[in-house]
């Protein structure tokens, strides 16, 4: 009997001890790991042409979004600086010479669109079709259609996003408000024509872009009304409250549903910017 | 010696053998449940919710923290536990004394799955879980007494304090007691309630109303998912024990019932499909034969695997309980209940063989069984986070400022508090506007992660606002990237600045 229960425990001992060693070294970083930031040496190769956008799609991303990089560098990394979801979600009709995903990149950020357009026709054959104004409307088109339709769509359940996660309908947003005068255009069209709460509300986060489009709270309110919809209501004071001048104020209501705790929360955040 | 030997080899091969061939995975919630755990002792980290995780697993690492780096302590629970339930579950499949072969047998077969694997190298709650499940199991196939039955009750409360479904799987353990002891589970009763109630007093305290659960503001505002998309909704409640202003506001609702429009027939199918998906195909003639002989002899045993497999598919038909990304994480028990079927069904399938003199035959069945279904364990885990994220914690700790805050999604967190620097969350993009333009509330560094994706680049853009962002560090290899911003306004020209990039 005694000999049974040391044995137990010294094989619970090996076991916690094996377990222990396992956790510990799992736990634990070294402080070894400067030498393994490659930012220099890949934004080196990635503009020098030694490495493909698309293996570093952050670096890309940020390099075309930086107003701040050269002209030429963000041309190189155009095509895979757009969310690969996004990119393989829209299908783009284009030329052999033309490349679709930087010409969907350069919709996508129409500042960078004129910037290119003022040094027409000197452009690579890649995104040459932005010096032809109606190609280039009938191709931003396609896009935006594309974008709507994804705004559209039923999301699938993904308790994954609340760890992060891709959203492809916020994605649509996001680009949309990129795409400046174009992208407000669509959001509005989206609004007057949403087919549920949620694409109403995702239109007018795409109007209001996070404080980063100016936009006319009677216009907006003149909108939400049309649309007839809780959520398009409750998402546009959400915008007005992170806009410099918006007034959408009513009275704070006491919380019933989870859309009037969003209503009562957004008020809150009017208040206090 | 060689018997006590004998007892502990397949369960410790089922765990060391993993242990070996698999890295640490650590889960971002198990990591903010050590902070939790730590806030028990003395000081814990600002911010957090005591009452937001169940107290378990926060209170077990809390004990272990004792004795090792918290981070260690989060990730020693899920081996030991799973040790646990491979003993467990050998219990509840050597019905017929066939130890030789039994333990052995469950080595393969809990080998084969990628699930109960990833459950025992990843620091999560859910290991906890299936242990006590399984040991009620165990106890309510037994006779009935009274110290049984209070074992059961506490057992059951000890579930209800792990996960936030425990009240489903511990009314299966007292539903289960009910039907088969039907004598003295009034034990078992009482102390399932000296076990919860105290607990639900706390949270319901805490939470200002009436409640079963410390994440019911969750279901409450689950019909937000109807309006807004998931990551914004997220992002305005919060996720893990950081509380939210928006998340207070959900406190205050009453009690709601309109949970998103979901097809019942469609959530339940789905959780069926992931559950036959989650097991290696060979063993399904085993699960029929091992349905069919429970069916036959131990009714009862069958009775209580049916009930994991429909709690855990009864998750589906809430949002919270359906995960896309790692879809088998709730359904956990009902996949310990098909193996334990599929075990049921090889070890029957053995003792006929050697019944018929075929003993050579039945140890080769045994060997063909393992290593088939061990033969992809050298791969790692699908939950392992890519070297690069370990890269970028090292970067962090070796070059950051000790007191540093660092921003990130809560599924990249592991990287930032692997470093032991702060972890912030990332508010709402309408709260962000206003929050990191006040500099007190700006974090200094922002992490962005391909679990992530790009959208934490805009909007709001990071340039906007005259606000400044420089890139400071990227780490990448085969399986993911890292990106590191400098959000501090006085970094211009520091340690940190990257030259403006201008390409001849």
């Amino acid at each position: 009997m005694a000999s049974a229960l040391r044995g137990h425990l010294l094989m619970g001992l090996l076991t916690l001890f094996a377990v222990v060693f396992w956790a510990h070294r799992g736990a634990v970083v070294s402080e070894a790991g400067a030498s393994k930031n490659q930012l220099t040496a890949d934004i080196e190769a990635l503009v020098g042409g030694g490495l493909h956008p698309d293996e570093v799609p952050a670096l890309a991303a940020w390099v075309a979004q930086d107003p701040r990089v050269d002209l030429s560098a963000r041309l190189k990394v155009l095509g895979a600086s757009v969310d690969a979801k996004l990119r393989h979600r829209i299908r783009l009709p284009a030329l052999a010479e033309e490349d679709p995903h930087a010409l969907l990149a350069l919709v996508l950020y129409a500042d960078l669109a004129r910037e290119l357009q003022a040094v027409c026709p000197d452009l690579p054959p890649e995104i040459h079709l932005i010096c032809d104004s109606a190609e280039w409307d009938t191709f931003q088109h396609t896009v935006g259609k594309a974008l709507l339709t994804m705004m559209s769509e039923s999301p699938e359940f993904a308790a994954a996003a609340r760890v992060g996660g891709n959203d492809l309908a916020l994605q649509a947003v996001d680009a949309l408000c990129g795409m400046g005068e174009r992208g407000a255009q669509l959001a509005r069209h989206q609004l007057a024509n949403a087919s549920s709460e949620r694409s109403a509300a995702l239109a007018v986060m795409a109007l209001g872009c996070a404080g980063e489009r100016e936009i006319d709270p009677e216009e907006l309110r003149a909108l939400v009304e049309q649309a007839h919809s809780p959520a398009a209501s409750v998402v546009a004071r959400l915008e007005c409250a992170v806009q410099e001048s918006c007034d959408f104020e009513e009275p704070v209501v006491e919380s019933l549903t989870p859309l009037d705790a969003l209503k009562a929360f957004s008020n809150r955040l009017q208040e206090h910017p | 010696m060689m018997r006590v030997v004998s007892l502990w080899a397949p369960a410790m091969v089922f765990v060391i053998g993993l242990l070996i061939t698999q890295g640490p995975v650590l889960n971002p919630d198990a990591l903010e449940m050590g902070l939790v755990g730590q806030g028990f002792w003395g000081d814990g980290p600002e911010g957090l919710d005591p009452h937001y995780y169940p107290p378990v697993f926060p209170f077990l690492s809390a004990v272990f923290s004792v004795f090792l780096p918290g981070h260690a302590a989060v990730l020693l629970l899920s081996p030991l536990a799973m040790g646990g339930l491979f003993m467990c579950l050998w219990a509840v499949v050597d019905s017929q004394k066939s130890a030789v072969w039994s333990g052995w047998v469950l080595v393969g077969v809990m080998w084969s799955s990628p699930a109960l694997r990833d459950a025992t190298v990843g620091a999560d709650p859910r290991a906890i879980q299936l242990v006590f499940l399984y040991a009620g199991m165990v106890l309510v196939l037994l006779p009935s007494s009274r110290l049984k039955s209070l074992i059961l009750g506490g057992i059951a409360g000890l579930l209800v304090l792990t996960r936030p479904e425990g009240f489903l799987f511990a009314g299966l353990l007292l539903g289960g007691a009910l039907l088969h002891w039907r004598k003295k589970v009034g034990w078992a009763f009482g102390s399932f309630a000296c076990v919860v109630v105290p607990y639900l007093l706390l949270v319901s305290r805490a939470v200002g109303s009436v409640s079963l659960n410390s994440r019911s503001w969750e279901i409450k505002g689950a019909a937000l998912l109807d309006f807004l998309p998931v990551r914004s909704l997220v992002h305005l409640w919060g996720a893990g024990a950081q509380s939210t202003p928006f998340r207070d506001f959900l406190h205050e609702l009453g009690p709601q019932n309109a949970l998103p429009k979901g097809d019942f027939f469609g959530s339940i199918g789905a959780a069926f499909v992931e559950l036959g998906g989650g097991v290696f195909p060979v063993l399904w003639p085993a699960i029929a034969g091992g349905f069919w002989l429970l069916l036959k002899r131990r009714r009862f045993l069958l009775l209580l695997l049916a009930g994991a497999v429909v709690g855990s598919a009864a998750l589906y038909l809430v949002p919270m309980g359906r995960d896309l990304a790692l879809p088998l994480n709730n359904l956990l028990p009902g996949v310990v209940a098909l193996h334990v079927l599929a075990c049921v069904g090889i070890l029957e399938g053995i003792l006929l063989l050697n019944r018929r003199g075929l003993n050579r035959g039945a140890w080769g069945a045994v060997v063909v069984l393992i290593l088939l279904c061990g033969w992809d364990l050298h791969e790692e885990s699908n939950q392992a986070s890519p070297s690069s994220y370990r890269e970028a914690s090292s970067w962090m700790k070796s070059e950051l400022p000790e007191d540093v805050r660092v921003a990130s999604s809560l599924g990249s967190s592991p990287i930032v508090r692997l470093a032991d620097r702060t972890w912030v969350r990332i508010p709402s993009r309408w709260e962000r506007v206003a929050d990191w333009r006040t500099e007190s509330k700006r974090p200094e560094f922002l992490v962005l992660t391909s679990t992530d994706g790009l959208w934490m680049l805009g909007p709001p853009q990071l340039f906007s606002h005259g606000e400044s962002a420089e890139l400071s560090a990227f780490f990448r290899d085969e399986k993911g990237w890292v990106l590191v911003i400098d959000l501090r306004k006085s970094s211009r020209g520091g340690q940190f600045h990257q030259a403006p990039l201008v390409v001849e």
